[in-house]
C-alpha cells in the first residue's frame, strides 16, 4: 500500500523522518489547499493504487493559498536537488480553472521572471520557468456541474456521495457549497473521507474523481520517470 | 576600512571530505546536515588553512601547533605528525590535502597543499616561482595562482598585513575546549580585565544562566599555587569549574569572541549543553561582538532552535546569515546547498524540517 508523507503537523513528519519510516528520498510533494484536499488525495491514492513513488503532502489550510502556493513553489523549486516534481491542488472557487492557474502564475511572476503556463488538460497545467529544477504541475480542483457559486474539492465527494446512492440529489440544494454538505455528512455518518472512497464501487470513484485521477497518473509517472 | 572575509572554499582529501565546494559565504555561515556529512571536516579544513599563517596553538594546553589540535581534538591519543594519514579522506595520503579560499579583499585565490612526503608540516621547501608562497614565519607552504609572493619582508609582508592577521587569529571553538578553561583563563583573562570586557560575560550569567554574578574574578584556592576564574555571588565566590556545563560554555565563547578581531571563529555545535534562555542571551552576546570586532563566523549546528534564534538575533543586528545544507555520496563528494532564512521559513511553514533536506 502506498503511504503518504503528512507534512502538517510538522511533529508527526518530524518522527516519520527521524525514526527513517521515510527511507527513501521523495519523488513529489503534493502542496493542497485545505486539509480536505489532502484527505481526498490519500484515500483516492490507498484506492486506485495508480502511484507508486514516494510522496508527501502538505496544505495551505488557514492561509491565503494563493500567496502560500506561490512560496512554497519558489522554495521548493529552489533548494531540492532530487525531488522531481512539485504538484499543486487548488479550489476553482468561483473562478474558470485556466484563470486560477494564471492567479499562481502572476503571483509567481513577482519572485520568478521567465514563468509560464503550459496546458495539459483543461484544468491541469504545468508550471515552467528555465529557473525551476523540478517540475510544477498544477490541478484546479471543481465539478462544475454542481449548483453551486463556488467549487472545490468537495464537489468530487459530493459527486461520490450521490453516485453510490449515499444521498438524493434534492438535498444538495439545502446548502450553499459542497464543503457545508460534505462537511455535516461526515458528522453526522461518523465517518472519514479516506473511508468513503475506500468502500466505494471503483466506477464511482473513477466518475466522481475522473480528472483528478489523470492528473495522479500524471504527477506520478513524471515523478518516476523523468 | 577593507575587511576580510572568505567568499568561498574548496576543500580536497581532508578527513571525511573527497571533494566540497562552497560559495557565497557570508559573515555568519551555519552548517546543518547528517552526521558525517563533512561539516566539522569543513570548520577544521578552515583551522588548517590558517596554520599555514600561524602555526602556533593558542588556546589548547595539550598540544602546541594547530596540525597536533586537529590530530587529536576528536580524541586526545597524542597523535602527532607520525599519524599524519587520520587527516587525509580515506587514509590515502598519496594526494595532497588542498584548501583554496578566495577572500573578498584578492582576486587570486590563496592555495594551501599539505603534503605526506612532509617529513613535518613546518618544513621549509624551496618552490619554483609561480608555484608556490612561503610564509617565513611559519612554513607550511602556501601560494596563489598568480605567483604573487607574501613574505615577512616589511614591503611585501604589508601588502598582505590584514590577510595574514585575518587568518592568524582564526579560533576553533569546540566540546574539547570547555575541558581546557584553565589555560584559556590564564591566556585571556589579563586582556580582557585590561579593557573591563568581563563585564559582558557577568551580564550574560546573570541574564542568562540566572547567576546572581556581581562580578568575576581570578583567585587562589591553594595559597597561591594555581589561580582559577570565579564569580562573585552576593554570600560567596563560585569557582568557574563549579557552574553547569552551558554556563562555562558561554564564559569560554565570549571570552575568544571578546578579543577577537578581523578574523573568523570555528565553532561547533555550539548548543551542547544549553537551555534556550542561556542560548539566547550568548547568542545576543556574542552576534554583538561579531558585528563590533569585524569576525566572520563558521558553525555547526544540529539544532532548529539555534538556527531560529540565530536567525531571529541577526535580523536585529542586520548580520547577514547563510545556511548549508551538507550531504555526502558513498565517494565522499560533499554537496552543499543554500538555504536562505526565507527558504528555512518556507520549509518549516510547509511542515518540512529543513534538517532533512536530503530526502528531496
Amino acid at each position: 500500500m502506498v503511504e503518504i508523507l503528512q507534512l502538517k503537523p510538522k511533529e508527526n513528519a518530524f518522527y516519520k523522518m527521524a525514526r527513517n519510516v521515510i527511507r527513501r528520498k521523495l519523488d513529489a510533494i503534493f502542496v493542497c489547499e485545505g486539509r480536505r484536499d489532502s484527505e481526498v488525495l490519500k484515500g483516492l491514492i490507498s484506492k486506485i493504487r495508480i502511484v507508486e513513488s514516494n510522496l508527501a503532502v502538505t496544505d495551505c489550510e488557514g492561509k491565503d493559498a494563493i500567496s502560500e502556493v506561490t512560496m512554497y513553489i519558489a522554495t521548493l523549486a529552489s533548494v531540492s536537488r532530487t525531488l522531481k516534481a512539485v504538484s499543486i491542488i487548488i479550489d476553482a472557487d468561483e473562478y474558470a480553472p485556466a484563470d486560477r492557474a494564471r492567479s499562481i502564475l502572476n503571483s509567481l511572476r513577482s519572485r520568478i521572471s521567465d514563468v509560464e503556463l503550459i496546458e495539459i488538460d483543461r484544468d491541469i497545467f504545468e508550471i515552467r520557468s528555465q529557473a525551476f529544477k523540478v517540475r510544477i504541475f498544477a490541478k484546479v480542483v471543481g465539478d462544475f456541474g454542481l449548483p453551486y457559486e463556488r467549487h472545490m474539492i468537495d464537489d468530487y465527494v459530493l459527486r461520490l456521495l450521490l453516485l453510490e446512492e449515499l444521498i438524493e440529489e434534492e438535498e444538495t440544494r439545502r446548502y450553499n457549497s459542497a464543503k457545508e454538505f460534505v462537511n455535516e455528512f461526515i458528522e453526522s455518518s461518523s465517518t472519514t473521507i479516506k473511508e468513503l472512497i475506500l468502500n466505494a464501487q471503483p466506477e464511482s470513484v473513477q466518475n466522481a474523481f475522473g480528472n483528478l485521477i489523470k492528473y495522479l497518473k500524471i504527477v506520478g509517472i513524471r515523478a518516476r520517470g523523468s | 576600512m577593507v575587511i576580510v572575509m572568505i567568499k568561498s572554499i574548496s576543500v580536497r582529501n581532508y578527513r571525511g571530505i573527497r571533494s566540497c565546494e562552497l560559495d557565497d559565504l557570508k559573515k555568519a555561515n551555519v552548517f546543518i546536515g547528517r552526521n558525517n556529512s563533512g561539516k566539522s571536516s569543513l570548520l577544521e579544513s578552515l583551522y588548517l588553512a590558517s596554520a599555514a599563517f600561524c602555526f602556533r596553538e593558542e588556546l589548547s594546553k595539550k598540544v602546541d601547533n594547530k596540525v597536533s589540535y586537529l590530530l587529536n581534538r576528536r580524541c586526545f591519543r597524542g597523535h602527532n605528525w607520525g599519524n599524519k594519514e587520520i587527516l587525509w579522506y580515506g587514509y590515502d595520503i598519496e594526494q595532497p590535502i588542498s584548501i583554496d579560499v578566495k577572500l573578498e579583499t584578492r582576486t587570486d585565490p590563496l592555495r594551501i597543499r599539505l603534503f605526506s612526503w612532509h617529513p613535518h608540516p613546518l618544513v621549509k621547501h624551496k618552490f619554483g616561482r609561480g608555484d608556490y608562497i612561503c610564509l617565513v614565519e611559519d612554513d607550511v607552504p602556501v601560494y596563489a595562482a598568480s605567483g604573487a609572493r607574501i613574505t615577512s619582508a616589511p614591503s611585501e609582508g604589508q601588502k598582505f598585513k590584514r590577510e595574514i592577521d585575518f587568518f592568524s587569529n582564526f579560533k576553533f571553538v569546540d566540546g574539547a575546549l570547555v575541558q581546557e578553561m584553565d589555560i584559556i583563563e590564564k591566556k585571556l583573562w589579563k586582556d580582557l580585565l585590561k579593557r573591563r570586557l568581563d563585564k559582558l560575560v557577568v551580564e550574560v550569567l546573570r541574564e542568562g544562566y540566572e547567576v546572581d554574578a556581581e562580578d568575576l574574578t581570578y583567585t587562589t584556592y591553594d595559597e597561591g599555587k594555581t589561580y582559577q576564574l570565579a564569580v562573585k555571588l552576593p554570600w560567596t565566590t563560585l569557582r568557574v569549574d563549579d557552574l553547569g556545563d552551558g554556563a562555562r560554555y558561554a564564559i569560554l565563547l565570549l571570552m575568544i569572541a571578546a578579543l577577537s578581531k578581523n578574523t573568523a571563529l570555528l565553532i561547533e555545535e555550539p548548543e551542547n549543553h544549553q537551555h534556550p534562555s542561556g542560548l539566547a542571551k550568548t547568542l545576543d552576546m556574542f552576534l554583538t561582538l561579531v558585528r563590533q570586532n569585524n569576525i566572520q563566523v563558521f558553525i555547526t549546528t544540529h539544532s532548529l532552535e539555534f538556527l531560529m534564534l540565530l536567525r531571529k538575533i541577526s535580523e536585529e543586528k542586520k548580520i547577514d546569515v547563510e545556511i548549508y545544507f551538507f550531504e555526502r555520496d558513498k565517494q565522499g563528494r560533499v554537496y552543499v546547498r543554500e538555504l536562505t532564512s526565507e527558504n528555512v521559513d518556507v520549509l518549516e511553514d510547509m511542515g518540512f524540517d529543513p534538517r532533512f533536506l536530503d530526502l528531496i
